[in-house]
C-alpha cells in the first residue's frame, strides 16, 4: 500500500515535470529579436470569440484591433513602442476558456492591458485583473452586470442606457400604449426588460407580456403564442445575435403584425429573419455607420476595405476605437509622464484618471466617446430602421432625448 | 511558471472527473453522459452556498459531494433497473436538462453570465488564491480520489462490478443484488464528480454554464476511453494527454478558430479508431495482469467447507407461462428432493430451460407456485432465490470473459464484507479477513473442479469444456442447496463428460440436490436418479432414466421420428 | 385559461410533435432491427440539411433539393453502416463500444463540418414563409407542410413494414433475431435496408428543420434527443407507438406553455422521460419485456 501511493505521488510529480519540460521551448512564440536591443514592444491581450457560435465575432474584432495596431506600427509605433497582439480563445462565451486564456496572458505573456469580449468571460477575467492590476476593456458584452466593475470599462452602450429612448419613440411617435416583451434569460435581457419597464412606467404604458427565452433558441412558439394572446401593439426584444432574426420571423409568421423594435441588428440576423419580415423593423444602438462622412470614419472605413476587402462593421470599429485612440492616448500620457506602459498598473492608473477627468476619446463614430468612472460609455447613438434590408438612421439619441432626422 | 502550475490544476482537477466517470464507464460498463452534469451541480453547490450563504470551503466541498451523490443515485435509479441504453437515454437527458437549467434559471444560477466572485477557500488560516497555492490541496484531492478509487476497484464491490459489466444476468443468478450495486455506484461516482465540481467553482472562482455542457461530458468520456477504461492509471494519463497537452498548443500561435474543431475532430477519429482496432485503450484493464495474479495463492479449502451439508427440496406446482403465441410451460409440477439428480429432458423446444428460468425466477410465471423446503418463493427476485442457496448455470455458460478464473469465482462467494462499501471504508480488518477466506474458498472450488492452476489467466482464454467447469465451480462458491445445472455436458469434449458427470455425483454425495436440463441422454442415463419428460412445456412422463429412454413412443417424440 | 391561447398551443405541439415523431421513427427503426444506439444519426441529420442548404443554394429547386437531402442522408447512414458499424459488429465489440464509436463519429462529424463550412449558422435562400391564420390560430405554410409531410412519411414506413415482404423481414430481425436468421434472412442485409430507411427519413426530416432555423454542425443534437424521448415514450417494439410518442412529446411541451415559461419546455420533457422509465420502462404501446 505504501510503495504505490508514493508511486502514485512520485508518478503525478514526475508526470508534471514532463508537462512543464515540454512547455519549456514555447514553440514559435515571437521573442523580440536580440539584434535590435531598443525596441520596445506592448503586449496587448484580446480574449475573443474565436471557436463556436460566435467566432463571427471574434474575427472582425480581432481584425479591427489587428489594423490599430498595423497603422500605429507602420507609423513608428506610439512615442516608441511598438504594439503586439496575442489573441486567446474563449470559445464563444465559455468563462473557464477566458478565464484560462486570461490568465495566461497575465501570467505568461505579463500583458498590461486585456480587450475581451461577452459577458461571461469577461467577469471570470475581471477578479484576476484586479489581483494582477491589468486593465480591462470590454467592446461586446452588454450585461447589466458589467457596470461598476473594478479595472473594466466597456465602450459599448448597454441595453438598459439606450431602451429609455426607445420607449419614449413608441409612446411619443406611435401611439403604443401595451408593450410586450421577449428577452435573453440572462442578465443582459433582463436588464433590458427591467429598463423598459421602467421606461413604460414613466412614460405611461403598460407591459402585457414578459417573455424570457434560451439563448439561441430557434423555435418560440409558447412565447410567442402567450404574446399574442396578450395582444400587444409593440414588441420590444432584449435579444441579441441570431435570435433577433428568428423571433422577428416567427412573430410575424403567428401573425403578430405590430411593431417591433430591439437593441441589436446584425447582417446574420437579417438573413434568419428574412426581407420581408424584418422591414420595418426598428433598432436603438451605438451603431456604427460605414457611410458617415466623418474624416475619422473614413479613414478608418478605406483602411479597414483596404486590408480586409469589406466594410468594417461595430464590433471592429469598437476594437478599433480601443486601440487606436484610448491605448493610444494612455500610452502617450504614460511616456509623457515618465513611465513604462508595460508594467502592471500603469496604464490602469492612467485610464481611472482619465475616467474621472472625463477624457474625450476619439472615435470612428464620428465625434467623442467619453468613459465614465462606472465603466460605462456615451458615444453617438441612434435609431434606426430596416428599409429593404439594410439599416437607416432616422432619429438621434442625444442625453435621452429622441430627435428626429431629415 | 504561475500558467504552468494553472494547467497542472486543471489536469488534476479533470483527473478526479474522469476517475469517477472511469467507476462507471469502465468498470461497469455503464455509458454516463450526464458526468459534466454532476460536475456542474457540484459546482453550482459549492458556489452557492460559499457566496450566497458564507459556507465555509469544507463544508462547502462536503455538500457538493452529498448533493451530487444524491442526485445522481437518485436520477439514475429507474434507468439502473432496465437496460444499459436506458442509462445513456437518461442520463442524456438529464445532462441536456441539468445545462438548460443552469442556462434559464436566472435568479439561481445567473444563467449564462454565471457566478462570479465565488469566495477562495481558506484552510488553516491559509487562503488559497493563485495556482501554486491550490496545487498541494487539488493533488491532495486526486490522490484521494485515487485510492478511493483503486480501493473500490479492487475490492469485492469491485468485482461485483465487473462482474455486472461481463454478464448481468449471471451476476444476478449468484445472489448479487444488482440494483443496490449501481445505485451505490452512482452515488459514489456522482459525489467524486461533485468533488471535482466544488474545487473547480473554488478554483475558478467563477462559473458559467458552458463547462458543464454535453460536449463536456462527450470529452470525458473520450478522455475515459482512450486513456484506457477500468484501468485508473489509464485516465490519469489520458487528463495529461487530452486536457494538459492541448494547453500547449497555445503556445504555437495557430489560428485558434481552426484549433478546437480540429481537436476535437482528432479525438472523435481516435475514439472511432480506438473501439475498432484498440478497444481497451492506452492502458489496457490488465496490463499488469502477471504481476497481480502473482500475489498469494491461497492454501484451499478443505472439500468438508466447500459444501452446505442440508440438501433440500425444490417442489413446482401448476407452472404456466406463454410467450406470445407459444404456450412455453403448461402447468408444470415437478420435485427435486434433497440429495437427487433429477433430470429434465424432452425434444429440443420443450421448455426445459423455460422451467429452469421460472423455478430461479428470471421468469415470472402467468400461474403457479414455486417452493424451496416448503417456503413459497415464487415472489423472490432471482437473486434472492440464489441467497436461499436456489443456484443455476447457462446453458450458454456465460462466465465473466474479461476477468480471471479465480476472480470468477471469488465474485460468487456470498456475504463478503468487502461488498458492502461501508464495511470496505471502514472496517477494513473484517474486508480482509473475509477476503481471505472468500480467496481459500474459491481456490478450494477450483481445485474441486481441477482449475487450481488456471486460477490466474482470464476466462476467455479456456476452452469451452474449461469454462463448463468454472461456470460449475462458480455456482458452487455460493452455497447452493439445490443446484440446476443447464446442459453441463454438451457441446464439450468426450474427456470433459465423464469428469463432468464424477463431479455431480461428489455434489450429490456432498449432500446437494441437483437438476439437470440434458441433451447427452448418456449422461443422462448415467447420473440422473429421476428424469422429467417434457414435451410442448408439458410433463408428458416421469420416472426412472432408463424406463424413458426405453419407452419407444418417448423416443419417437425425442428423436422426431 | 385563455381558449385561444390554448388552441394556439395545440397547433404549435402537432406541428413539433409530427417532427419529432419522423425524427423518432427514423431512430426507432435503425434501433429496434439492430440494437445499435446509432448517436451519430444526429449527424446524418445534420450532413444531410448541409446538402439540402448547399443543393439550393446551387439553385436547384426546393423539392429537388429536398430529394438531395433523402439521397445524402441515406448514403450518409449506409455508409456508417458499412464502414463504422459493420467492422465494429465482425470484430466482435461489445453494445457499449459500438456506441463509443457512434459517439466519437458524431464528434468528428460535426467539427469537420464545422472546419469546411464554418460554425455560423447557413440560411437556405429563396423560401419564404407565409403566414397562415385559421380563426384564432396562425401558422405557417412551412409548418403545415412539416405536419402533413412527417405523419404521410410515416404512414408510408408503417405500410412499408407491415405490407412489403423486405418490411416483414425487418420486423422479423427486430423481434426475434436468431428466428430470423434460422430461416435465411442475412443481418447485413436487413441491417443495410434500415440504416438506409432509416437514414433516408432523417434526411427528408432535415428539410423542414433547416427551412425554419438553419444549418448548423450540431443541429442534429436537440431534435435526436426529442426523438430518443419519442422513441421510449412509445416504446420501442412498436413502430405506430414511436409515431404517437413523438406527437405525444410535441404536445406536453407545448401545453407546458401554459403553466411555465417556455424556457421550461426541456424540463417538461426530462420529467415525461424520468416518470416513463420508473413506471413503464417498456414505453406506452410496447409490450413489457419479460
Amino acid at each position: 500500500m505504501r510503495t504505490s501511493r508514493s508511486r502514485t505521488v512520485l508518478s503525478l510529480f514526475v508526470l508534471g515535470l514532463l508537462v512543464m519540460s515540454a512547455c519549456q521551448p514555447a514553440p514559435g512564440a515571437p521573442a523580440p529579436s536580440p539584434g535590435q536591443p531598443q525596441e520596445k514592444v506592448l503586449k496587448v491581450g484580446m480574449v475573443l470569440a474565436m471557436t463556436g457560435p460566435g467566432s463571427f465575432y471574434g474575427q472582425v474584432m480581432s481584425r479591427g484591433a489587428q489594423l490599430a495596431v498595423d497603422q500605429l506600427n507602420k507609423a513608428g509605433g506610439v512615442k516608441g513602442w511598438k504594439l503586439q497582439l496575442i489573441i486567446e480563445d474563449h470559445k464563444s462565451g465559455d468563462a473557464e476558456a477566458g478565464a484560462s486564456g486570461g490568465r495566461k496572458l497575465m501570467e505568461v505573456d505579463r500583458v498590461p492591458v486585456i480587450l475581451s469580449s461577452y459577458t461571461a468571460p469577461t467577469l471570470a477575467i475581471q477578479p484576476i485583473a484586479v489581483e494582477r492590476k491589468v486593465l480591462l476593456f470590454n467592446g461586446g458584452g452588454v450585461g447589466a452586470s458589467l457596470i461598476n466593475k473594478e479595472n473594466l470599462y466597456n465602450t459599448r452602450m448597454l441595453g438598459s442606457q439606450l431602451m429609455p429612448s426607445l420607449v419614449q419613440w413608441l409612446v411619443r411617435e406611435k401611439g403604443v400604449k401595451r408593450v410586450a416583451t421577449i428577452f435573453w434569460n440572462d442578465a443582459a435581457g433582463r436588464s433590458v426588460n427591467d429598463s423598459v419597464k421602467a421606461a413604460c412606467s414613466r412614460l405611461g404604458c403598460q407591459v402585457v407580456a414578459e417573455e424570457p427565452h434560451d439563448i439561441g433558441q430557434t423555435s418560440y412558439g409558447p412565447q410567442i403564442a402567450r404574446i399574442k394572446a396578450a395582444n400587444p401593439d409593440a414588441v420590444v426584444l432584449g435579444s441579441y445575435g441570431n435570435d433577433v432574426g428568428y423571433i422577428v420571423n416567427q412573430l410575424r409568421a403567428q401573425g403578430v403584425n405590430v411593431q417591433v423594435a430591439g437593441n441589436e441588428w446584425t447582417p446574420d440576423a437579417q438573413r434568419i429573419g428574412g426581407d420581408a419580415p424584418m422591414e420595418g423593423y426598428v433598432v436603438v444602438l451605438d451603431r456604427f455607420d460605414p457611410t458617415g462622412q466623418d474624416p475619422r470614419t473614413r479613414e478608418f472605413v478605406d483602411a479597414y476595405r483596404a486590408a480586409y476587402g469589406e466594410a468594417p462593421e461595430f464590433y471592429a470599429a469598437n476594437y478599433y476605437d480601443l486601440v487606436y485612440y484610448v491605448l493610444r492616448t494612455l500610452i502617450e500620457r504614460a511616456v509623457d509622464g515618465g513611465k513604462d506602459p508595460s508594467q502592471p498598473g500603469v496604464l490602469l492608473d492612467l485610464m481611472k484618471q482619465a475616467a474621472q477627468s472625463g477624457t474625450k476619446f476619439g472615435t470612428v463614430y464620428g465625434g467623442d466617446m467619453v468613459i465614465s468612472p462606472d465603466g460605462t460609455t456615451r458615444k453617438p447613438a441612434g435609431l434606426f430602421r430596416v428599409e429593404s434590408g439594410n439599416l437607416k438612421l432616422f432619429a438621434r439619441v442625444v442625453d435621452d432625448q429622441v430627435i428626429r432626422v431629415q | 511558471m504561475e500558467f504552468w502550475v494553472h494547467v497542472i490544476d486543471t489536469v488534476l482537477i479533470f483527473i478526479i472527473l474522469g476517475l469517477s466517470l472511469n467507476l462507471v464507464l469502465g468498470f461497469s460498463g455503464l455509458a454516463s453522459m450526464a458526468h459534466a452534469a454532476f460536475f456542474g451541480l457540484g459546482a453550482y453547490a459549492a458556489a452557492l452556498l460559499s457566496s450566497g450563504l458564507g459556507w465555509p470551503f469544507p463544508l462547502n466541498l462536503a455538500a457538493a459531494i452529498l448533493v451530487t451523490a444524491a442526485v445522481a443515485a437518485i436520477v439514475a435509479l429507474p434507468a439502473l433497473r432496465v437496460r444499459g441504453e436506458y442509462v445513456i437515454l437518461l442520463t442524456l437527458a438529464l445532462q441536456m436538462f441539468a445545462y438548460g437549467l443552469m442556462l434559464s434559471w436566472v435568479e439561481l444560477t445567473g444563467g449564462r453570465t454565471g457566478l462570479p466572485g465565488i469566495p477562495r477557500p481558506v484552510i488553516f488560516g491559509w487562503k488559497l488564491v493563485t495556482p501554486p497555492d491550490f496545487l498541494p490541496l487539488l493533488l491532495v484531492a486526486a490522490v484521494v480520489t485515487f485510492l478511493i478509487c483503486r480501493r473500490i476497484a479492487d475490492s469485492p464491490y469491485g468485482r461485483v462490478l465487473k462482474a455486472l459489466r461481463e454478464d448481468e444476468a449471471a451476476t444476478v443468478a449468484l445472489g448479487k443484488n444488482v440494483l443496490a450495486v449501481r445505485v451505490s455506484l452512482f452515488a459514489v461516482s456522482g459525489g467524486l464528480a461533485g468533488a471535482a465540481g466544488g474545487l473547480f467553482a473554488h478554483y475558478y472562482a467563477f462559473i458559467n454554464p458552458f463547462s458543464f455542457s454535453l460536449d463536456q461530458s462527450i470529452f470525458l468520456i473520450a478522455v475515459v476511453t482512450l486513456g484506457g477504461t477500468a484501468n485508473l492509471w489509464g485516465t490519469t494519463v489520458g487528463a495529461l494527454l487530452f486536457v494538459g497537452v492541448p494547453e500547449l498548443l497555445r503556445f504555437l500561435y495557430l489560428q485558434q478558430d481552426i484549433v478546437a474543431p480540429v481537436r476535437n475532430l482528432i479525438f472523435g477519429l481516435l475514439l472511432v479508431a480506438f473501439m475498432r482496432f484498440r478497444p481497451q485503450g492506452i492502458i489496457p484493464e490488465y496490463a499488469g495482469l502477471e504481476r497481480r495474479s502473482a500475489g498469494p495463492k491461497a492454501e484451499p479449502a478443505a472439500v468438508g467447507e466447500l459444501f452446505r451439508s442440508a440438501a433440500r427440496n425444490l417442489a413446482a406446482t401448476g407452472l404456466s407461462r406463454r410467450f406470445g403465441g407459444i404456450q412455453a410451460a403448461r402447468q408444470v409440477d415437478l420435485e427435486l428432493r434433497p440429495g437427487e439428480v433429477v433430470a429434465l429432458v424432452g425434444p429440443n423446444g420443450a421448455g426445459k430451460t423455460t422451467i429452469f428460468n421460472l423455478l430461479t425466477g428470471f421468469l415470472r410465471p402467468d400461474a403457479g407456485r414455486v417452493y424451496l423446503d416448503g417456503e413459497d418463493i415464487t415472489h423472490l427476485a432471482p437473486w434472492q432465490r440464489a441467497r436461499r442457496g436456489l443456484v443455476r448455470t447457462f446453458q450458454d455458460v456465460r462466465v465473466f470473459q474479461r476477468m480471471t478464473v479465480l476472480d470468477n469465482v471469488l465474485v460468487a462467494v456470498p456475504n463478503q464484507a468487502g461488498e458492502n462499501l461501508l464495511s470496505l471504508f471502514f472496517r477494513p480488518r473484517r474486508v480482509a479477513a473475509d477476503e481471505k477466506i472468500a480467496r481459500a474458498l474459491a481456490f478450494g472450488y477450483l481445485e474441486f473442479v481441477g482449475l487450481a492452476d488456471r486460477a490466474g489467466v482470464l476466462a476467455e482464454s479456456l476452452s469451452f469444456g474449461e469454462q463448463k467447469l468454472l461456470a460449475l465451480a462458480r455456482a458452487l462458491a455460493v452455497r447452493p442447496t439445490v443446484i440446476l445445472l443447464d446442459e453441463p455436458a454438451s457441446g464439450i469434449d468426450p474427456q470433459w463428460v465423464g469428469r463432468m458427470l464424477d463431479l455431480i455425483r461428489r455434489l450429490r454425495g456432498a449432500g446437494c440436490t441437483v437438476g439437470l436440463v440434458e441433451h447427452n441422454l448418456e449422461a443422462v442415463r448415467a447420473v440422473a436418479d429421476r428424469a422429467y419428460f417434457l414435451e410442448a412445456g408439458q410433463v408428458i412422463a416421469s420416472g426412472h432414466p432408463e424406463e424413458l429412454i426405453r419407452d419407444r413412443r418417448l423416443a419417437e417424440i425425442y428423436f422426431g421420428v | 385559461m385563455n381558449p385561444d391561447l390554448l388552441a394556439q398551443l395545440v397547433v404549435n405541439g402537432l406541428i413539433s410533435g409530427s417532427f419529432y415523431a419522423l425524427v423518432g421513427l427514423s431512430w426507432g427503426l435503425i434501433f429496434s432491427t439492430t440494437k445499435i444506439f446509432h448517436f451519430s444519426h444526429a449527424l446524418t441529420f445534420a450532413v444531410a440539411g448541409y446538402g439540402f442548404t448547399l443543393a439550393a443554394s446551387a439553385g436547384l429547386p426546393l423539392p429537388a433539393a429536398a430529394a438531395v437531402a433523402g439521397l445524402v442522408g441515406t448514403a450518409a447512414g449506409v455508409a456508417e453502416e458499412r464502414w463504422l458499424y459493420r467492422p465494429l459488429r465482425r470484430a466482435g465489440a461489445s453494445q457499449l463500444n459500438i456506441f463509443l464509436a457512434s459517439l466519437g463519429f458524431l464528434f468528428a462529424g460535426q467539427s469537420l463540418l464545422q472546419v469546411v463550412f464554418g460554425p455560423s449558422a447557413r440560411r437556405v435562400p429563396g423560401f419564404a414563409e407565409v403566414g397562415i391564420s385559421l380563426g384564432p390560430v396562425a401558422f405557417t405554410n412551412l409548418d403545415a407542410m412539416t405536419a402533413a409531410g412527417s405523419l404521410a412519411l410515416g404512414a408510408l414506413t408503417l405500410g412499408f413494414l407491415y405490407n412489403s415482404r423486405p418490411g416483414r423481414a425487418v420486423r422479423g430481425v427486430a423481434s426475434n433475431p436468431e428466428l430470423a436468421r434460422a430461416v435465411g434472412i442475412s443481418d447485413d442485409a436487413v441491417f443495410g435496408l434500415v440504416f438506409a430507411l432509416g437514414s433516408a427519413l432523417v434526411g427528408l426530416s432535415a428539410v423542414p428543420y433547416v427551412l425554419k432555423n438553419a444549418a448548423t454542425p450540431t443541429m442534429g443534437l436537440g431534435p435526436l434527443l426529442a426523438g430518443f424521448i419519442g422513441v421510449f415514450l412509445g416504446g420501442v417494439g412498436s413502430y405506430g407507438g414511436m409515431l404517437a410518442g413523438g406527437v405525444i412529446l410535441g404536445l406536453a411541451e407545448n401545453l407546458g406553455g401554459l403553466f411555465l415559461p417556455g424556457y421550461w419546455q426541456a424540463v417538461i420533457a426530462f420529467v415525461i422521460l424520468f416518470v416513463l422509465v420508473l413506471v413503464r420502462p417498456a414505453g406506452l404501446f410496447g409490450q413489457p419485456a419479460r
